[in-house]
C-alpha cells in the first residue's frame, strides 16, 4: 500500500518464483489429515471425555484452520498481505463474540431443555 | 387474489390515484421529450460514483418523505386521546413502515450518498474499488425499497414494528404478505449494504493516492473506514437472522416458534447484533462529515486528529459489544446484564472525545455559520442529550423502567435524528455544490434549519416526560383520564414544525436548482481536502493526473503555498489515457431479476421466485463471461474537457 | 473491475515482477475484496453456528443429534473435502507454474471431489427425512438442516463457479483475469473447507459423543 521505491525494471513479465516440488501443500494436507485423524481417535475411541475433548477436538479444529490459511491459502504472500491478515484476524474475533456471546447470553434459566 | 390490493381505506384509494398519476406523468414526460435512451445511458447502466451518489440521495430524499408522512400521521393519531383517526391496524403498519424505512431504506442510502460522493474525490481516486460492484449495491437498495413500498398498496404492510419479533411475526400469528414483504425487501437491500461495505473498505485501503499514508486521510474517510468494518460483521447477523425467520414462514422450521423447541428470543439475539452496531454504522460517517464541516467552517485544522481516529475505531469495535441493552428486560442475569451495561456506557468515553475534540476545533477559529456549520452547532447539544438519556438506559436496573416507554422513543430519535439526520444534511449541504456545481440557497435554509431544529425539541422533550408518565411505545390511542393530552398534543405540534422545515428542505431544492448561485471555483467554502481542488461538478474521471499527496489538508497546503492557481491547470501535454470502467446494464437487470424473485416468495408463487432467481443467476453468469469491461478515455478528450472546464 | 488501480501501482512504482500472475493488473484490489466478502460470509457461518449451538438440545422429544449421525458418512464427506481442498490448491500451483492441462485437470478432480461430497450429504439427508427426521420435526432439526444445508449450498455453488472457470481457462488459457479467477474460487473452496472443519467438529463429532 505504502509508497514503495522498488527499483524501477524494464521487465513487466510477472516472474513470480513458486517452489519447484509442490511441498507446501503435500505438508498442509497430511497435517489435515493427521489432525482430523486425531480428533477422530480422540473422541469415537472414547481416548478423552467432557470438556478436554472439547477443548481438545477444537485445538484441533484450529490447527486445521492455520493450516489452510498459510499452507493452502497464501495468507502471508505478495502485497495486502496487512490487511489480508487484519481482515481474517477480525473475522474470527467477531465470529467468537457472536457464538460465544450468544451461547452465553442465552443459557439463561428456561434454556435448558 | 381476492385481497391482491390493498381495499377499504380513502387514504389509501387516494394514494393509488396518486401512484398512477406520477407513473403516467413520468411516461409522459420521458416520452415527449425522447429522454428514454438518456435515462438508460446516462443513469440506468452507469458506473461512476458521483451519479451513484446523486440516485441514492435523490431515493433517500423521496423515503424521508415517505417516512415523514408516516410520522406525520402517527403524531396526528396521537394528538388527542380516544382519537380513531386511523384504524388499529393501520397504525400498526404506519409505525412499522416507518422504523424501517427510516433506517434502511433512508439512513441506508444518504449515509452510502455521502460516500459515494466524497471519499473517491478526497483519496485522489477516480472511482471506488469495484465500479460495477458499486452499481449493483445501488440497484439491490433501489429494487429492494421499491418491494417494500409496494406493500402499501398491493398486499398490505408489514404490521409487527420494524424490530419483527416473532412469536407475532410467525406465520400463524401474521399469515399477510406484509411481513414476507419486511423479510425479502430488508434482505435484498441488506445484500447491497455489505457489497457497499466490502466495495468502500477495499476503496480506503487499496485506491488512496500515492502519499496519503493512512495518518493523512480526512477524517470523514476515517469514519467511513470505520463504518464500513461494522457493516461487515454486522450486516450478516441480520441476514442470518431474516434468513432463519424466513424459513420459519415459508418453510415450516421453528426456529422461533414457541413449539416444537423453538426460542423466539434467539431472533432478538441475532437482529440486536445487527441492530445496535447499526446505529454505529449509521452515526460514524456522520462524526466524519462534523469533523470536516467544523475543520472548514472554522479555517482550523481539527483538534486532534490522531485521538479522532482512535475514538472512531474504540466506537466501531466496543460499540459492537454492547447490543443486550436492548434487550436487558429478557432477564439473562446479573452477569450479561451487567457486562453489557458497562460495555454501553464505555462507547460514551471516545464519544466524548469526539465532541470535545470538535469544540476545540471551533475554539478561537474564524467560524462561518453557512448551513452546513449550522447543522453541525444543531448536532452538539442534540447530542450531549441523547448520549446523557442513552447512559440512564444503560444502566440495567433502570432500564426495566423505560424499556419500551416513550422515555425510549425520545432518546433514540434524538440520536438518530440529532446525530444522523443532522449530520447527513449537514453533508449534504456541504457536498452538495461539488455534486450538482451549484449552492443550495442559505435563507431558504435557514428557515429550514430553524423549523426543524426548534420542532424537534418541541416534538421530543415532552416524549421523555409521556415515557416517565407511563406512555408506552407503540400506543395506538389513549384515554383521557391518564394526564398525557396536553403533551401529546405540544408533541404533535413539534412534528408539523418538523414537517414543515422539511418542506423548505425541499423548496429550496427546487429553488437553487433555478436560481441557486453556481459553483464556478470549484472550491465555495474555502476547504481544506483533495475535492474541492477539483471543478464543480468533476469530469467522469475525476483527476487528470492523480496528485502526489505531501500533507494531511493538502488542498489546504497547496493554497496557503499560493500553489493553487497553478495546481489547477493541467499539463496539457502530460496527459496519459485514463483507464475507467464500462458502463453495464447488468446491475440493473440483476436489481429487476431480484425484485421479481422476492415479489414471487412474498405471495409464495414459486415460478415467478424461480424466475427472478434464476434472472440473478444470469446475469451473475454473463458477468463473468464478459470480456472487456473497461476502456481508456483517449488524451485527446481528456485535453478537449480540461481545456472545456478552464483548466488548461 | 479494479480497474485504475495499474495507474495508481505506476505511480506508486511498485514492482509488479514481484508478484505472481493473479496479484497484477489490479488483480490485488479483488483479492482483498474477496477476503472481505469471506469475513462476511463468515460472520453469516457464526450466525448459524450460535443458532444451533444454542438449539442443539431442543428436539422436543424427536430425533437427537446422536440419533440421526451417521459416523462413516461424515467421517467420508470429511475426508473427500479435505483431499478436495487439497487438489484444488494444487490447481492454484500448476496454474502459477503456467501448466495450463495440470490445473484443469486437478481442476476437474477437485469438482468430481466436490460433487461426491454433496451427493453422499443429500443422500444422508434424504435418509434422515425418510425417518422422519424433517427440518419441521424440532427447533434442533431446523438449525441442523439450515447450518449444514447452508455449507452444502455454498459447496454447490463453488462447483458451478469452477465449471465456468473450466470452460473459460480450456478456452483461453491463463491470463491476468483468469489466473485471479481460479486464486479467488480456491480462497472459497478453502474457506468452505475451514467452515466444515468446524461442522466436523462442533455438530457431528459433539454431537455423536
Amino acid at each position: 500500500m505504502a509508497n514503495s521505491a522498488v527499483s524501477q525494471s524494464t521487465n513487466l513479465e510477472p516472474q513470480f518464483h513458486e517452489e519447484a516440488f509442490p511441498w507446501k501443500h503435500i505438508i498442509g494436507y497430511v497435517l489435515s489429515l493427521v489432525l482430523t485423524g486425531a480428533a477422530l481417535w480422540c473422541a469415537l475411541g472414547y481416548h478423552l471425555r467432557g470438556s478436554a475433548l472439547i477443548v481438545t477436538i477444537l485445538a484441533m479444529a484450529v490447527l486445521q484452520i492455520v493450516v489452510q490459511l498459510f499452507l493452502f491459502m497464501h495468507l502471508t504472500e505478495s502485497d495486502g498481505t496487512r490487511a489480508h491478515v487484519w481482515t481474517i484476524c477480525l473475522g474470527f474475533f467477531f465470529t467468537f463474540v457472536v457464538v460465544a456471546g450468544t451461547i452465553w447470553i442465552m443459557s439463561f434459566g428456561s434454556q435448558v431443555a | 387474489m381476492k385481497n391482491f390490493f390493498v381495499t377499504g381505506d380513502p387514504m389509501i384509494y387516494a394514494s393509488d390515484v396518486l401512484i398512477v398519476l406520477v407513473l403516467v406523468g413520468i411516461i409522459f414526460t420521458l416520452t415527449y421529450f425522447k429522454k428514454w435512451g438518456w435515462l438508460w445511458r446516462e443513469w440506468l447502466t452507469t458506473v461512476d460514483h458521483k451519479k451513484i451518489a446523486i440516485m441514492y440521495l435523490i431515493c433517500a430524499i423521496l423515503m424521508l418523505f415517505r417516512g415523514g408522512v408516516d410520522a406525520e400521521l402517527m403524531r396526528t393519531q396521537l394528538a388527542v386521546p380516544n382519537n380513531h383517526l386511523l384504524s388499529a391496524e393501520h397504525y400498526d403498519q404506519i409505525f412499522t413502515t416507518h422504523g424501517t424505512i427510516m433506517i434502511l431504506f433512508m439512513a441506508m442510502p444518504i449515509l452510502f450518498a455521502m460516500f459515494n460522493a466524497a471519499v473517491p474525490l478526497q483519496i485522489g481516486a477516480r472511482d471506488v474499488a469495484f465500479p460495477y460492484l458499486n452499481a449493483v449495491s445501488f440497484w439491490l437498495f433501489f429494487f429492494g425499497a421499491l418491494l417494500f413500498n409496494i406493500s402499501f398498496v398491493i398486499g398490505g404492510s408489514p404490521d409487527a414494528g420494524w424490530t419483527s419479533y416473532p412469536p407475532l411475526t410467525e406465520l400463524q400469528f401474521d399469515p399477510g404478505p406484509g411481513e414476507n414483504y419486511y423479510l425479502l425487501a430488508v434482505q435484498i437491500s441488506g445484500f447491497g449494504s455489505i457489497a457497499t461495505g466490502i466495495n468502500f473498505m477495499a476503496t480506503i485501503l487499496k485506491m488512496r493516492a500515492p502519499g496519503m499514508t493512512l495518518m493523512k486521510m480526512p477524517l470523514f474517510c476515517w469514519s467511513v473506514l470505520a463504518s464500513c468494518i461494522v457493516i461487515l460483521f454486522a450486516f450478516p447477523a441480520l441476514t442470518g437472522a431474516l434468513l432463519l425467520l424466513t424459513l420459519d414462514r415459508v418453510v415450516g422450521t421453528h426456529f422461533f416458534t414457541m413449539l416444537a423447541g423453538g426460542n423466539p428470543m434467539q431472533f432478538i439475539n441475532l437482529f440486536w447484533i445487527w441492530g445496535h452496531p447499526e446505529v454505529y454504522i449509521v452515526v460514524l460517517p456522520a462524526f466524519g462529515i462534523y469533523s470536516e464541516v467544523v475543520s472548514t467552517f472554522s479555517s482550523k485544522r481539527v483538534f486532534g486528529y490522531k485521538s479522532m481516529v482512535f475514538s472512531l475505531m474504540a466506537i466501531a469495535v466496543v460499540g459492537y459489544l454492547t447490543w443486550v441493552h436492548h434487550f436487558f428486560t429478557m432477564g439473562a442475569g446479573a452477569d450479561v446484564n451487567a457486562f453489557f451495561a458497562i460495555s454501553t456506557m464505555c462507547v460514551g468515553i471516545p464519544t466524548g472525545v469526539k465532541v470535545f475534540n470538535w469544540l476545540l476545533t471551533m475554539f478561537r477559529g474564524r467560524i462561518r455559520l453557512n448551513l452546513p456549520m449550522l447543522w453541525t452547532l444543531g448536532f452538539i447539544p442534540n447530542f450531549a442529550l441523547a448520549g446523557a438519556t442513552g447512559v440512564m438506559l444503560a444502566a440495567a436496573p433502570g432500564d426495566y423502567q423505560y424499556h419500551n416507554s416513550y422515555f425510549l422513543v425520545a432518546h433514540f430519535h434524538q440520536a438518530l435524528i440529532g446525530g444522523v439526520v443532522y449530520g447527513m444534511l449537514a453533508g449534504m449541504y456541504y457536498w452538495w455544490p461539488k455534486l450538482f456545481g451549484f449552492v443550495l440557497d442559505e435563507r431558504l435554509g435557514k428557515w429550514a434549519f430553524w423549523f426543524f431544529n426548534i420542532g424537534f425539541y418541541v416534538c421530543f422533550m415532552p416524549q421523555y416526560e409521556l415515557g416517565f408518565m407511563g406512555m408506552t411505545r407503540r400506543m395506538y390511542t389513549y384515554p383521557a383520564n391518564m394526564g398525557w393530552t396536553t403533551l401529546n398534543f405540544i408533541s404533535t405540534i413539534g412534528a408539523y414544525l418538523m414537517g414543515i422545515g422539511f418542506l423548505f428542505i425541499g423548496a429550496q431544492i427546487v429553488y437553487s436548482i433555478f436560481r441557486g448561485q453556481r459553483d464556478l471555483t470549484g472550491d465555495p467554502w474555502n476547504g481544506r481536502t483533495l475535492e474541492w481542488s477539483l471543478p464543480s461538478p468533476p469530469p467522469a474521471y475525476n483527476f487528470a493526473q492523480i496528485p502526489h499527496v505531501q500533507e494531511r489538508d493538502e488542498w489546504w497546503r497547496i493554497k496557503q503555498a499560493g500553489l493553487a492557481d497553478a495546481y489547477r491547470k493541467v499539463n496539457l501535454n502530460e496527459l496519459e489515457p485514463i483507464h475507467m470502467p464500462k458502463n453495464s446494464g447488468i446491475p440493473f437487470l440483476m436489481g429487476v431479476s431480484f425484485f421479481v424473485g422476492g415479489f414471487g416468495l412474498v405471495f409464495g408463487w414459486t415460478v415467478v421466485a424461480i424466475i427472478g432467481f434464476a434472472g440473478v443467476f444470469l446475469c451473475l453468469l454473463a458477468r463473468s463471461l464478459q470480456e472487456k469491461t473497461d476502456y481508456h478515455i483517449p488524451v485527446s478528450e481528456v485535453q478537449q474537457t480540461e481545456i472545456s472546464l478552464g483548466r488548461a | 473491475m479494479a480497474v485504475m488501480e495499474q495507474t495508481l501501482k505506476d505511480l506508486h512504482g511498485a514492482g509488479e515482477h514481484r508478484k505472481p500472475l493473479e496479484y497484477t493488473h489490479g488483480g490485488s484490489v479483488n483479492i482483498l475484496g474477496f477476503w472481505l466478502f469471506l469475513a462476511t460470509d463468515l460472520m453469516v457461518f457464526a450466525t448459524l453456528f450460535a443458532t444451533y449451538l444454542i438449539l442443539k438440545t431442543h428436539t422436543d422429544g424427536g430425533p437427537t443429534a446422536a440419533g440421526i449421525f451417521d459416523i462413516p458418512g461424515y467421517v467420508a464427506e470429511t475426508f473427500i473435502l479435505l483431499t478436495s481442498s487439497f487438489t484444488c490448491g494444487l490447481a492454484t500451483y500448476s496454474m502459477r507454474k503456467n501448466a495450463k492441462a495440470a490445473a484443469l485437470t486437478w481442476l476437474a478432480i477437485t469438482m468430481a471431489l466436490g460433487l461426491a461430497f454433496v451427493g453422499l450429504e443429500a443422500s444422508e439427508f434424504a435418509k434422515d427425512v425418510a425417518d422422519g427426521a424433517t427440518m419441521q420435526r424440532s427447533a434442533f432439526l431446523s438449525a441442523f438442516y439450515t447450518l449444514v444445508g447452508t455449507h452444502g449450498a455454498h459447496v454447490s455453488l463453488g462447483i458451478l463457479w469452477m465449471a465456468s472457470l473450466f470452460f473459460q481457462i480450456a478456452r483461453r488459457g491463463f491470463d491476468a483475469v483468469r489466473a485471479r479467477k481460479l486464486f479467488v474460487v480456491g480462497l472459497y473452496w478453502h474457506f468452505l473447507d475451514i467452515v466444515w472443519v468446524f461442522i466436523f467438529t462442533v455438530v457431528y463429532t459433539m454431537g455423536v459423543r
